[in-house]
């Protein structure tokens, strides 16, 4: 199971992935980012407790790689297990998205430093 | 049970009707006359009221177990169709023995893999893994294969190959859908293994001449992913001279991702492991030593997600 939180500072949204993404619970991912979109423009994606994702849960963050790249929003991952990491990695999708390590490079990058 | 004001019906009883606690209905009994229902009279309506409660409920429940019979039936043509869709022979050349096991974890899955021999010398292998689970993923599987074959009998070069294949499958999937898939193209006469990795697990290949075990962990996205021309640029082509002895497996992460009651997963390194100590066995055993190997881990033949493996050993 996944627990979604929020977080609202400045003009940063960030989003907490707790738990495991599967086929069942990608949709409350799905739906947290769709979401976010709508009303935000930087977006992080906090992953320090994101224990496990599946293909239906990388599939999420694939869909909105074209979206936002058309309407100028930033989303930065960041905190990902090196397990998670190499998941994204494999996929391809690390040659796609903003990951980083760090919550302050995450920042720094959502800011376009 | 009341006095009726009725020029017809004089009184009224009205009993509900409960199945499980739950109110379902009423019954209702007019007569026409006044205080026409006695005590022992509703003592026996309310044995009939409980019956007919009771007939309801099996009633419910018998609709239930028809409509949960033919979803039953559905599912096991579905799954009889997804295997008529999995190769009944493989193809091969008269270098290779090739040795494969495929299990869905539920009745259908989203795992395919095919060979093809484009001529005498050249043989197209395909293993791919659809994002997602059960029937929906055994969609898009079915529409892997079908691009498979329509491509494959072009002979097309692998990169241009990989590009078609993205190009349709983003006119087929739904958004957040992918494949991955790992494609070579194996050539008898110059002894050469041509491939190229879109976002799948990567390859094991042990080289017989330097006795040592590696992944090809060469670059690439899952197809789907990029529905636009941006795609062409992650595509890698890359080529290995092959010998006697060499070993490809191909896989889909459902070996990798395994897990074990501790939750830990079957993983990478123990994958190799087994190929480093079962290398000089043939296809087949080398296949039943990792099919068994995982089983072991697990502790179990369950198994949680689709699996597909496929030896490939040079003679």
């Amino acid at each position: 199971m996944v627990e979604i939180k929020n977080h609202l500072e400045n003009d940063i949204f960030t989003i907490f992935v707790i738990g495991e993404v599967d086929a069942s619970s990608s949709i409350y991912l799905d739906e947290s980012i769709s979401e976010a979109t709508k009303k935000h423009k930087k977006i992080l994606v906090n992953c320090q407790q994101l224990e496990y994702i599946s293909s239906a849960g990388l599939g999420v963050f694939m869909s909105y790689i074209n979206d936002m790249e058309d309407s100028g929003i930033t989303l930065v991952i960041f905190g990902l297990s090196d397990k998670v990491k190499h998941v994204f990695q494999i996929l391809g999708l690390d040659q796609l998205l903003k990951i980083t390590k760090s919550e302050d490079e995450a920042k720094k990058m959502v800011n376009g430093i | 049970m009341a006095e009726l004001r009725h020029e017809y019906y004089k009184s009224i009883v009205v009993i509900p009707l409960f199945i499980q606690e739950q109110y379902i209905a009423s019954i209702a009994l007019l007569k026409d006359v006044n205080e026409g229902f006695s005590k022992e009279m509703i003592e026996i309506i309310r044995t009939f009221v409980n019956q007919a409660s009771i007939s309801i409920e099996n009633h419910r429940l018998m609709m239930e177990a028809i409509v949960n019979e033919r979803y039953k039936e559905e599912l096991k043509i579905a799954k009889r169709v997804q295997e008529g869709l999995m190769p009944k022979a493989l193809h091969t050349n008269c270098d290779l023995e090739i040795s494969t096991f495929s299990k869905a974890a539920a009745e259908v899955g989203g795992d395919y893999f095919d060979t093809y021999k484009i001529s005498d010398e050249k043989l197209a292998i395909i293993v791919g893994d659809v994002s997602g689970k059960g029937t929906s993923a055994a969609f898009h599987m079915s529409q892997m294969k079908g691009i498979f074959h329509s491509l494959v009998q072009l002979n097309l070069p692998i990169h241009d190959f990989i590009i078609k294949a993205n190009n349709a499958l983003s006119e087929c999937l739904d958004r957040t859908s992918f494949i991955t898939i790992a494609y070579f193209i194996i050539d008898s006469e110059k002894k050469t293994f041509r491939f190229s990795r879109a976002g799948h697990c990567p390859t094991l290949y042990y080289s017989a001449e330097e006795n040592q075990v590696m992944y090809l962990e060469d670059n690439g996205l899952g197809l789907g992913i990029l529905r636009d021309r941006q795609f062409d640029s992650y595509v890698e082509v890359n080529e290995i001279n092959y010998q006697s002895g060499d070993i490809l497996v191909l896989y889909t992460d459902g070996i990798t991702e395994a897990k074990n009651p501790r939750n830990e997963e079957f993983g990478y390194e123990r994958l190799k492991w087994l190929l480093e100590e079962k290398a000089k066995l043939d296809a087949k055993d080398i296949k039943e030593a990792i099919v068994q190997g995982m089983y072991d881990f697990c502790g179990s033949n369950v198994i949680e997600d689709d699996v597909t493996l496929l030896i490939i050993k040079v003679k």
